[in-house]
């Protein structure tokens, strides 16, 4: 990894409900190198999704956010977490995609998509229509339509969900970003549009040279597709990486778990879950956020939070006794 | 719900309004009635912190008593409107097919009566009384309500928890009035509050023109007639009945946008 | 369609079709799309239903139809022989309580303004007595593995895979025989995906259920289900058993779903 899209240090997020601050979040820090693909892994309620939407400041007034979230690539360079509001307009769309989990909900349902995809063009092409409908046509083109200009006339509740996420991912590289950011663009989606949707990322970071952040809670998906992982849990970077190291050798017990989760889905028993969590999200003081579910947790996990420790080649964790 | 600001303020505002009318009258040393000719039209004093009118009645008293008509005429034609309203809106919008439109194009014609003509109509034709008033306000106020709670009811009817209470085989009586009707209160209550602002405004109107509240009854309506006919030499009397009008609907106003702010965010049910 | 003389057919649907009217933006050109097209297939009492197809193709379409939320354009859909959308009031009634949804959204399934149970409560048959309502309560929460201490709780201070347990407790409670799992656990991560597979198979043996389980994702069908069948662009194109489906698929889309699949 040479030069860096988008450098995020002690990214932290809390929220106030009922009058007390709720953490989402806590010092998370990852660097998202130029037209790579970093996974962000862990179950719902981890924080994830509010990660994305954080970046780009799309989160509600009273969350406190600190520390910084630095864009650099071609352009002047950007801390999208202390910028001022009209900064973060020039970069929402512009220099940050984003897709969601839910395409439809993410349209407006009475424009045609080829008319929400001019709306997203650069000023220069969208000043001209012919322009900005051969622009249309092209993307569609690209994201793998055969008829470019029948979708670029369909509503969104006439096409399926496979075909809706690419035309949201469409919309969401319209403004020609160098960064996209994409929460769980493949959850709601089948086996053969997920596959066709990550072969799709793959493309845009090789011929646009896109940097992707992408938010999934497959880890087997993320370990086959993403350069770097990052995996969360409970608001906590449990470890990060490159996936071919964690594929390999996992050092947090919660990637191991994960992981076996996967694999049991296919054993003739039956799925195997991770243990659920046996103490109260409210009790664990000071103790590691994951020690109520490990299999490995001693005493001292319960009673004191790991460091982040890490190595020389980019690999981090958080955990009293990583595994070998 | 008390840590809204807007709901607090207007809440302090409406109280005391409220607290004013109903207790002070028995407090004020002064009868609204009682005319006193030797101080008539006289400007504010310590004596008559509003000054009197053209009858020597003091001011104070009679926005006081006049508050106690035009809050009365607010609120209880707001609950009536609101209790038609959601009647049929509810019922239209769940039934829907041919109860739906037979009470839709009932509401259009109904709206299509400009309000106040018909009351004038009503009113020129009988003797006005508060009663009267009263029964046709309520009467034609209702519409707006009904076609809120309508759209309501058509959203929240195909929700999953509404299509799963009916999944549950419970009775449409039970579906409407526990699955539906609490999740569409907010707006009621809301368009409630904001009601009763509107209402006071249209009857001030009324008696202002000399259709509503007849004299020597007062409310704020009249009084304000009362000053207009000699704005120039007795200022106060316009003034203070005006500003009793427009603290009132800023104060109703405030509760409702604060009871929005407020049951939009509890239970999260609209947040995003 | 062999049928299977020695089990009992709960649900029979023939022919269904649905379609929905379309219009553009403001109404002018108006078209109608096919949501569901020929659809026929059964589900035998005691067994798991699989549909497989992707957002879209009408998979959703069919549960609404069977739960008398969405009206056939034409085709019949039969619950023990009877056509249900003949039933009168009452009968539809006592036919809603025995086939219960579970959606995927548990958030938009629960009432916001009532406590877990309130809607309880409700499921249950309302001629029992408070106590006998009681136990069953606690029947049905430990049926789900859920404390007793989210019955004072509204949904919105639940967590999603406790909220799920209570869509599904609530489904148990009005003395179902048949659930539709309509994504029901799709959305969820896999930890708890597993432990609600585990739980569904548990409930089935328990409560003697039938299942119509519709998803877009073959892993977990993998697991749950007896019977599949693939729908694709509103038609039924491949029904058979788990194993035929898996190891020998015979339409192109079928066997390129497999092929992509997650693993």
């Amino acid at each position: 990894m040479d030069r860096l899209a988008l450098d995020v240090r002690n990214l932290s997020l809390s929220i106030q409900t009922e009058g007390v601050d709720k953490s989402i979040f806590e010092d998370v820090s990852f660097c998202l190198g130029d037209s790579s693909l970093l996974a962000v892994v862990g179950e719902s309620g981890g924080g994830k999704s509010l990660l994305c939407k954080s970046l780009l400041r799309l989160i509600p007034g009273d969350a406190r956010l600190s520390g910084s979230a630095v864009i650099s690539g071609l352009q002047t360079p950007v801390d999208l977490i202390s910028c001022p509001d009209f900064e973060m307009e020039s970069v929402r769309g512009r220099r940050i995609g984003m897709v969601f989990q839910e395409p439809a909900a993410s349209m407006n349902p009475v424009m045609t998509c080829g008319e929400q995809i001019c709306d997203a063009l650069p000023k220069t092409i969208r000043i001209d229509r012919r322009s900005a409908r051969r622009r249309t046509t092209e993307l569609l083109e690209f994201v793998g339509f055969k008829e470019p200009s029948r979708i670029a006339r369909s509503y969104p509740h006439e096409l399926s969900g496979g075909m809706l996420q690419k035309v949201a991912t469409v919309l969401a590289i319209a403004g020609e970003p160098s960064i996209l950011i994409a929460d769980e663009p493949s959850t709601a989606l089948d086996a053969v549009n997920r596959f066709e949707l990550m072969e799709l990322f793959q493309r845009l970071r090789n011929e646009f040279g896109m940097s992707i952040l992408w938010v999934t809670h497959e880890l087997r998906s993320a370990l086959t597709y993403a350069d770097e992982l990052l995996v969360m849990y409970a608001g906590n970077v449990m470890e990060s990486g490159s996936a071919a190291e964690i594929a390999e050798h996992p050092k947090h017990p919660y990637t191991k778990a994960l992981l076996d989760v996967e694999k049991s889905f296919r054993e003739p028993d039956g799925p195997r879950p991770i243990p659920e969590e046996t103490l109260p999200v409210k009790k664990r003081d000071g103790g590691c956020v994951f020690a109520g579910r490990c299999e490995f947790a001693k005493p001292i996990c319960r009673n004191e939070m790991p460091k982040w420790e890490s190595d020389q080649r980019r690999r981090g964790w958080r955990c009293h006794f990583p595994l070998k | 719900m008390w840590g809204e600001k807007t709901f607090r303020c207007g809440t302090v505002l409406i109280l005391t309004i409220l607290l004013l009318c109903v207790c002070l009258p028995w407090v004020m040393p002064q009868d609204p009635y009682a005319q006193n000719l030797e101080e008539i039209s006289q400007p504010p004093s310590l004596a008559h912190p509003f000054g009197t009118d053209f009858f020597g009645r003091d001011l104070f008293s009679r926005i006081l008593y006049g508050g106690r008509l035009s809050l009365t005429i607010g609120i209880v034609v707001t609950f009536f409107a609101v209790v038609i309203g959601t009647i049929i809106g509810m019922v239209s919008g769940y039934f829907g097919g041919w109860p739906d439109a037979a009470l839709m194009r009932f509401v259009d014609v109904m709206l299509g009566f400009p309000r106040l003509f018909i009351l004038l109509t009503v009113i020129g034709f009988t003797r006005p009384s508060f009663g009267l008033m009263l029964a046709v306000l309520s009467l034609f106020s209702w519409m707006e309500v009904a076609r809120i709670v309508r759209a309501e009811v058509l959203t929240v009817r195909e929700r999953l928890y509404v299509k799963s209470a009916v999944a549950l085989g419970l009775s449409r009586r039970r579906v409407l009035f526990r699955y539906i009707f609490p999740n569409i209160l907010s707006p009621i209550i809301v368009s409630a509050t904001l009601m009763v602002g509107s209402v006071i405004v249209i009857e001030s109107g009324l008696s202002f023109i000399g259709m509503g509240v007849q004299p020597p009854d007062a409310s704020w309506g009249t009084i304000l007639n009362q000053g207009f006919q000699d704005l120039a030499g007795a200022w106060w009397i316009t003034l203070f009945s005006g500003l009793a009008i427009v603290v009132t609907v800023i104060g109703f106003n405030l509760v409702g946008d604060g009871l929005r702010n407020i049951l939009d965010s509890k239970t999260g049910v609209r947040e995003s | 369609m062999v049928i299977n003389p020695g089990r009992q057919i709960l649900l029979e649907v023939k022919n269904l079709t649905v379609r929905y009217r379309q219009r553009n933006g403001f109404g002018w050109r108006e078209k109608t799309v096919d949501a569901l097209n020929d659809v026929s297939f059964f589900i035998h009492r005691g067994e798991t239903l699989a549909l497989v197809g992707e957002t879209g193709s009408g998979k959703s379409t069919i549960a609404m139809s069977i739960l008398h939320f969405v009206s056939p354009d034409s085709g019949e859909i039969l619950y023990s022989g009877e056509d249900v959308w003949k039933f009168k009031r009452a009968e539809l009634r006592a036919y809603h309580r025995k086939i219960q949804p579970v959606f995927q959204n548990a958030d938009e399934s629960l009432n916001p303004r009532l406590k877990v149970r309130s809607m309880l409560v409700d499921a249950l048959v309302p001629a029992l007595s408070t106590e006998e309502k009681n136990r069953r309560i606690r029947e049905y929460l430990s049926a789900v593995q859920l404390d007793e201490d989210v019955l004072d709780c509204f949904p919105h201070q639940l967590s999603g895979g406790q909220k799920q347990r209570v869509c599904i407790a609530r489904a148990l409670a009005t003395e179902s025989e048949m659930l539709i799992l309509d994504e029901a656990i799709s959305s969820q991560d896999l930890s708890l995906q597993a432990h609600l597979l585990k739980l569904l198979s548990e409930l089935k043996k328990k409560f003697s259920l039938t299942y119509l389980y519709i998803s877009h994702d073959l892993e977990t069908v993998r697991v749950i289900a007896d019977r599949v069948g693939i729908i694709k662009d509103g038609r039924l194109i491949e029904i058979g058993e788990k194993d035929e489906i898996f190891n020998s698929p015979e339409e192109p889309y079928t066997q390129l779903l497999l092929e992509r699949s997650r693993f």
